[in-house]
């Protein structure tokens, strides 16, 4: 795809033959760097990762602003601390990050069945119902 | 200059899950807490918090305290509507600054700060951009049954800044593909209570008939949702009989329907409709109503006709029937 943008050369297409999905998400983040604020932005990201908040077994918490890094829960929905998990690292080359999933959250799904998963706990904030 | 600094709002958060809308803000000046009607700094517009009021009043916590322009007020948006945002943002690129509202603690929401005038321009830019995604769901049984027409219309719903014609409109047309009757009926009953240019419940349905037409003339909406009603049972075979040996017009809502000596069979035709699922379309009773007076309106008129053509001798039509 030609890139009508600042440098003028053509860009290079490293998501040749990618599924559709993976190329709409590499555009929309192409498009995203190219926005006045990016960097600003970015630095509101970082102010609210280091914003870390300890939480107990049973509190309710909900993902950060721009923290939420996958489908589950759903921005603004609560989960709850099941555990504070054992700090091994669960991070993957793909997500690009080096994160330590630090607690385990319990989630209800449509079937309403529960399950937990470890997440980075920097990346949720407190839930209050 | 006094620096005022915005601390938190004054709203009732509880039923608001799935809304977006606009709060008093709370700022701080020199120490002491104030709302501030409208957002305005002048001294009439604040009031002071007092002990006894405080328990009304939101507080961020104190990393998201930010000065506070004049005019601005806090814009505060549901866990839920923030969920169905997500799930359509491609497609809606004007609500993607959702993103960038800040998170606060209570029941999910999110906030930031504008003018009430820039959060109604941003609602209704959004309502326009997702109800062109709403009539094309409402024209695809699956998309409205099963994908994300109930998406679309709840957006189109709750994103809309005033309840105008087109939001009444819109809103039964939805009812409609759904065969929701009663609610589409109360969609009625509202517009014409709210809306000073709806005269009444039944002149609501002549609009939204007028819509349809224009959306089907469009090609907009799938002409499919807009068939004739297929009776099931031995009924059908009295009223296939009785629609092959029997003039048709079509009126306003391009339905077809018959004149004259096959009434009968074909109001039981749609009686049996009624009560069968299976029946494709559904007429309701007030539908049946207009029918029968555009019916009478229109076949007045083929009677004429009729007349000239036949040796002057009228369709037979009983009063009773035509009520």
């Amino acid at each position: 795809m030609s890139d009508s943008g600042d440098s003028g050369a053509p860009e290079v297409d490293d998501f040749a033959g990618a599924p559709d999905a993976a190329r709409r998400q590499f555009d929309a983040y192409r498009q995203r760097t190219r926005e006045t604020d990016y960097a600003e932005r970015l630095r509101t990201a970082l102010a609210e990762y280091q914003s870390v908040e300890s939480f107990d077994v049973g509190d309710l918490v909900q993902w950060k602003r721009y923290m939420r890094t996958r489908p589950y829960p759903l921005n603004g929905a609560p989960a709850i601390v099941v555990a504070r998990a054992n700090g091994h690292d669960q991070g993957s080359p793909v997500e690009g990050d080096d994160e330590v999933d630090d607690i385990v959250l319990g989630f209800l799904d449509g079937d309403d069945q529960f399950h937990m998963f470890p997440f980075p706990s920097a990346r949720f904030t407190r839930y209050l119902d | 200059m006094t620096q005022k600094l915005l601390i938190g709002f004054v709203a009732d958060l509880n039923g608001n899950k799935n809304a977006i809308f606009s709060a008093e803000p709370v700022i701080r000046v020199d120490g002491t807490d104030y709302l501030a009607h409208n957002g305005r700094h002048d001294a009439a517009s604040l009031v002071a918090i007092t002990a006894e009021t405080a328990t009304y009043v939101h507080r961020f916590r104190e990393s998201s305290h930010r000065p506070h322009a004049s005019g601005d007020v806090v814009w505060l948006i549901g866990a839920s509507l923030r969920g169905s945002i997500d799930s359509v943002n491609p497609l809606l690129p004007v609500l993607r600054r959702v993103r960038d509202w800040e998170t606060y603690e209570v029941q999910g929401f999110a906030w930031t700060t504008g003018s009430r005038t820039a959060l109604y321009d941003l609602r209704m830019q959004a309502r326009n951009a997702v109800q062109p995604l709403l009539l094309s769901a409402v024209a695809d049984d699956m998309e409205l049954r099963a994908g994300d027409g109930r998406t679309y219309f709840e957006l189109f719903s709750e994103l809309s800044p005033v309840e105008d014609l087109d939001y009444f409109l819109t809103r039964a047309l939805y009812y409609r593909q759904l065969r929701d009757l009663n609610r589409e009926e109360l969609t009625a009953v509202y517009a014409a209570g709210i809306l000073r240019q709806v005269r009444s419940a039944r002149h609501f349905r002549k609009l939204l008939h007028r819509r349809i037409a224009d959306l089907n003339a469009e090609r907009v909406v799938s002409a499919s949702t807009r068939t004739v009603p297929i009776a099931t049972g031995a009924m059908s075979e009295y009223w296939r009989q009785a629609f092959s040996s029997t003039l048709f017009i079509s009126n306003f809502d391009t339905r077809p329907f018959r004149l004259s000596s096959q009434e009968h069979a074909l109001r039981m035709a749609h009686l049996e409709a009624l009560t069968d699922r299976r029946a494709l379309d559904v007429w309701s009773p007030w539908e049946l109503e207009d029918r029968d007076r555009d019916r009478d309106r229109v076949g007045n008129r083929l009677h004429a006709v009729e007349v000239g053509q036949h040796l002057r001798t009228p369709t037979v039509t009983s009063d009773e029937e035509r009520g």
